[in-house]
Order: structure tokens, then sequence, then C-alpha cells
């Protein structure tokens, strides 16, 4: 993709190991591509005790700028593996942003948060970060994972009961049998070439080029949008804030523009220069990296191919506007550790793993639906699209009720509706349906200051909301599941999962990446353990 | 209507005006307007939209 005009100063290029083991012959999982997923996806399964070797072409940490704003779901499962101390600590959080129309503000939003929250709404930070802490998560858990840089995947050959994959390595050319693959290897997966496999989708024309840039600024932390600004006339501009003092400028060329011409410094720096004097931002400045990206609504059929798995760019590539790119793979990656180590592990049936495949896939639909929905108004595909939002935001500055449609649909999990794994309702009702079978569990603070969410990501947790000891906690243990006990004290859990003030009890029954599988009213544990030995996620 | 619906909304029209084309877009506008208009009670209730949006037009050059 890229000139790059400098190389960020201050990136932590990945540690070269003084002894390096020799290359395994046979492995449980080989993960190909050591990007954020993938190295994610090492340290969950270091966390469940899994061994994993991670095979990645380039030689460390990814360079430039690429995924940059990390949400709140997504710093929930860093967390898993305890990557989002380093994270949170060097991150910059924010809850909202500004559009303006020329050089008049017409929306200021602002996501849901409040004092004493876990995680914010949006985290920025920049991708290497991410695979710097992911990483080390990685190395901290025995077996750790066994981590190869310069490490390019040659050619993968499915087989019955596994997968053979050739790597060619600085020290040669080596095989290896994997139980299990799972491509993590992007957008121009080689995993995928290899099975002859190909995204369908749709690809927009509107291009946007991508500068990052070193400048010291007092500017809050929000995501902000100009429209035809007067220092780029027909142009859009985003711009975030990284650590560092790094801005992120996105900006959309004309449809006649030449994209090589486009991305030369020439042609760059004088656009940047001329909307940071517009928003007053004075400090002198360097350019630190320049590329090019159009949007795509791209995705695989299957995300299983019999033992190989496909996950986040590799299986499917959203639109960047509203951040579903890496976001969406981190949960790629929390959805599948899981259910593979269960199943390698010996404790549920092989069939668990089909489940990928539908919850991932139905995710990866909704969010290029919310994508192209947000690609359509920052990169109008026609006249109509184009004449509407200039309505839009010509209404937007005096009338309110047509501001949500500037909104950017900033990511949000989505529910797994649908999934075989889903218990049945009772027909009782709940209060509310935030913790429906297929949802992400709701966060609340706990009495003592913990997070309910801290408590997941692990393995099962069956959350029970009562007065007394509920009944059958042996059989929950007995299969791996934490009972956690919810007092009435806990008014705000309770309020969110949907039970009345003081009057219900209930259980509810969380996944080990934090969505509720089933629940049900009264305090009764056999019920749930019934319900799991029938669910198909344990033996 | 809620801000889903209006973006359903939104995103419909889109599409009509991508169907019938840029030369019968402007027909296509005024068929929808003329509905919407007289669905409702009374013409105070248009008459200001009418206004606001004729100066919005004016007071800001188009982007080509």
């Amino acid at each position: 993709m890229t000139p790059i005009v400098a190389e960020p100063a201050n990136r932590t290029p990945a540690p070269i190991s003084n002894h390096t083991p020799p290359f395994p012959n046979r492995i449980p999982v080989l993960i190909v591509g050591g990007g954020p997923v993938g190295l994610t996806l090492a340290a969950l399964l270091a966390r469940y005790g899994v061994p994993s070797l991670v095979a990645e072409a380039d030689e460390g940490y990814c360079t430039g700028s690429r995924a940059i704003c990390i949400s709140r779901r997504s710093q929930e499962i860093l967390g898993w593996i305890g990557a989002d101390v380093p994270l949170v600590r060097k991150g910059l959080p924010w809850v909202g942003g500004r559009s303006y129309f020329r050089d008049t503000e017409v929306l200021h939003f602002t996501m849901p948060s409040e004092p004493g929250e876990r995680f914010a709404p949006m985290l920025n930070i920049q991708q290497y970060f991410i695979e710097q802490y992911a990483h080390q998560a990685a190395l901290t858990h025995q077996p750790a994972a066994d981590i190869r840089w310069n490490a390019r995947v040659a050619s993968v050959r499915p087989e019955r009961d596994g997968v053979e994959v050739v790597v060619d390595t600085p020290t040669g050319r080596h095989a290896v049998q994997a139980d299990w693959v799972v491509a993590c290897d992007g957008g121009r997966s080689t995993v995928r070439d290899q099975l002859g496999l190909e995204l369908k989708g749709t690809e927009y024309d509107g291009r946007y080029v991508i500068v990052d840039i070193r400048q010291p600024t007092e500017r809050a932390v929000e995501r902000l949008a100009w429209f035809d600004p007067p220092s780029n006339p027909g142009s859009t501009i985003l711009m975030h804030r990284q650590p560092e003092n790094v801005w992120r400028i996105d900006y959309q060329i004309r449809a006649d523009e030449d994209p090589v011409e486009a991305v030369k410094p020439q042609n760059v720096l004088p656009r940047v220069q001329s909307h940071l004097s517009m928003i007053g931002e004075d400090a002198p400045w360097e350019p630190l990296w320049i590329s090019m990206y159009n949007a795509k609504c791209l995705t695989l059929d299957t995300y299983r191919h019999g033992r190989v798995f496909f996950s986040g760019d590799a299986a499917h590539l959203v639109p960047i506007f509203g951040v579903r790119g890496l976001n969406s793979g981190l949960d790629d990656a929390g959805n599948l550790a899981w259910k593979l180590a269960r199943v390698i592990t010996g404790r549920a049936p092989e069939q668990l793993l089909d489940s990928y495949t539908v919850e991932r896939r139905h995710a990866a639909l909704e969010n290029m639906a919310y994508g192209a929905k947000s690609t359509e108004f920052m990169a109008p595909p026609n006249f109509a699209y184009q004449l509407m939002r200039e309505a839009t935001l010509r209404l937007a500055a005096n009338d309110p009720t047509v501001r949500s449609l500037i909104n950017p649909r900033q990511t949000t999990p989505i529910a797994y509706l649908g999934s075989p794994l889903n218990q049945p309702e009772p027909k009782a009702p709940w209060a509310n349906g935030l913790a429906a079978p297929g949802s992400t569990a709701p966060d609340a603070q706990l009495p003592g200051g913990r997070h309910l969410t801290s408590h997941f990501g692990a393995d099962f947790v069956c959350l029970a909301f009562g007065y007394h000891e509920p009944r059958g906690v042996d059989q929950l243990r007995s299969r791996g599941i934490t009972p956690l006990a919810i007092s009435p004290d806990s008014a705000e859990a309770w309020r969110r999962y949907g039970l009345g003030h003081g009057m219900d009890e209930a259980m509810v029954l969380v996944r080990p990446d934090g969505y509720v599988m089933g629940r049900w009213h009264g305090r009764d544990g056999d019920a749930v353990a019934a319900a799991f030995d029938q669910s198909g996620v344990g033996r | 209507m809620t801000d889903h619906e209006l973006d359903q909304a939104y995103s419909v029209l889109c599409q009509a005006l991508t169907t019938v084309g840029p030369e019968r877009a402007p027909m296509l506008l005024s068929m929808v307007c003329l509905s919407l208009m007289s669905r409702l009670d009374r013409a105070d209730q248009v008459l200001p939209l009418i206004a606001t949006a004729t100066a919005r037009c004016r007071d800001t050059p188009h982007v080509p």
C-alpha cells in the first residue's frame, strides 16, 4: 500500500530472541499471521494451555497507520489476556466527536459512557502497540506461544486429520503438521489463496488518503470530521489523535485524481498544512506515513474449511468508517479461542467449531451493513448519495432532527441472533432484553468496585442473581462453570439483566467470550447444568 | 420516526434516486415532498420548512 515518509520514531521493534529453538514438526494450532488478531488468538490459546505456533512473514510488528480505534468490547477482549493494562496506560480514551459542514458544527455526538465504567467507549492507539502487548501476553503463559518472525507460509495442504504447512524461514524450509490452522494473515491471505478461496462482495470507488503526522496538540481527544472544509473545498477530512503526539488524518480525493499522484508528499503535505492552519494547529509538524484506502465489503462464504479457520481480514474486509476492521477481528479471536481450546482438550465435540462461522459470519454481515451505510455518507457512491448528504449537511446546522444521519455509526457488539448455542427463553418475561441469549453480557460495577465483565473471558460463568445460595452449585462446578453470586446490593446489575427491583431470582449462563448463552428464572443450577449438557459446548 | 427509521428511509430514497437517475431526480424528490406535505395537518407545519430550505440552498454554494 504505501510510501512511508518516515519510520515512526518510537515504534518498538519485535524482540529478537537470542535462543531460537528448532522449528517444530508438529503443533496443535498453527496461526498464520502475527498481526493483532493472530497474536491475541495465540495469547488466548496459551491461557487455555493450548500450544500454538505463530508464523509471521514480516520481521516484526507492523509499521505505519492501520487500525487506531479500539472499542470498549475490544478492550475487554484484550483484558482477557492482560493486555488491557498497558493498552489503557498508553492509549487515548474518547467518548464522542464533532462534525463540521464547511466551518459550522453540525453534529456533536457522544457514545454511551458513565463515570466508573471499566473502559472508555473508544480508545485510540497505534496498531503496533496492540501487537506488542498481545505478543507479550502470549509469552506469559505456559506453554507460551511459539512466535516466529520472518516465517512465510509457502504452501497449505489440508489432510484428513490435520494440515501440512510448509514455511520458509531464514534457517530454511520447514514442513509442519498442524492439527488445526487459523489464518489471521490479513486481506491478502496466503492461506486463502492456497485453498483457492475468494472473498465476495462490494468495493467502493471513493478513495481516501491516510496521513499520520507528528505534531503536539492540546486539543481534546474526539473524532473530528469536516465536510467541504474551506481548507480543502469539496473534500471530506477525518482527524484522530493518537499517542505520542500523532495525528491520523484521512481525507477523500476527487474522483478524477490519479491515486498514484495523490499519495506523493508534494500533493499531500500542502493539503494537510492548509487544514492544520484552518483549525489553528500551528505547532511545527512532520509527516510519518502516507497511504491510500478505498472501502470494501467482502467476506468468505464460510470461515471454517475442515481444519482451517479464517479470522479477521483474512475472513472479511469491512469499510474503515465505523472502525469495525480490527475490532471485529478481535471478536473473531475471542469467539474461536475457547471453542478450539475445548475441542482440543477433549471437553467439547468437534461440532462446536461450526458455530464459529454461524456467529462470526453473521457479525461480519451486520458489520458490513453498518459499514456500507457509513461509507455511503463518507464517500458517496453516486449523485444520489452526494445530493442527499449535501441536503443533510445544509439542514443539520439548524435542524436537529436530521443530525443523526451524520453520526458515524461506530462499532457496537453484534448479537448472535439465531446462534445454535443460544438457549430457549423461558415463557416468563424479563424487564428488558439487554441480556437475552446471544447478546454480550452487560457490564455493571459490583459492590467493592470490581466490574462484572472482569469475570469473563476464561471459562463459563453462571451469574446467580438471588438472596440465597443457588441449588446445584456442585453440578455447575463439575462442568467447569464458575458460579458468581450477584446479591440485590448490585442494583445496577439486576436492572441491566432485566430483573425487577428486589423481586426476582435468576441464573444467567455467560460463555467464555462474554456472550449470554441462556437465562432462567429462579435459582436452579441443575436446570442450567442440564441445558449446558444438551447444548454441545460440553461433553 | 426513530433515528434508525430515518436512516432506513434515507437509504431507500437514495436508492430510488439512483434508480431514476439524475435527470428525473428533481421530479422524484418533488413527488415525495408533495406526498409528505399533503399528509400534514396544516400549512404552517410546512411553510417554515420551505423557508429554511430555501435559505440554506441560497446561503451555501453547491458542491459539484
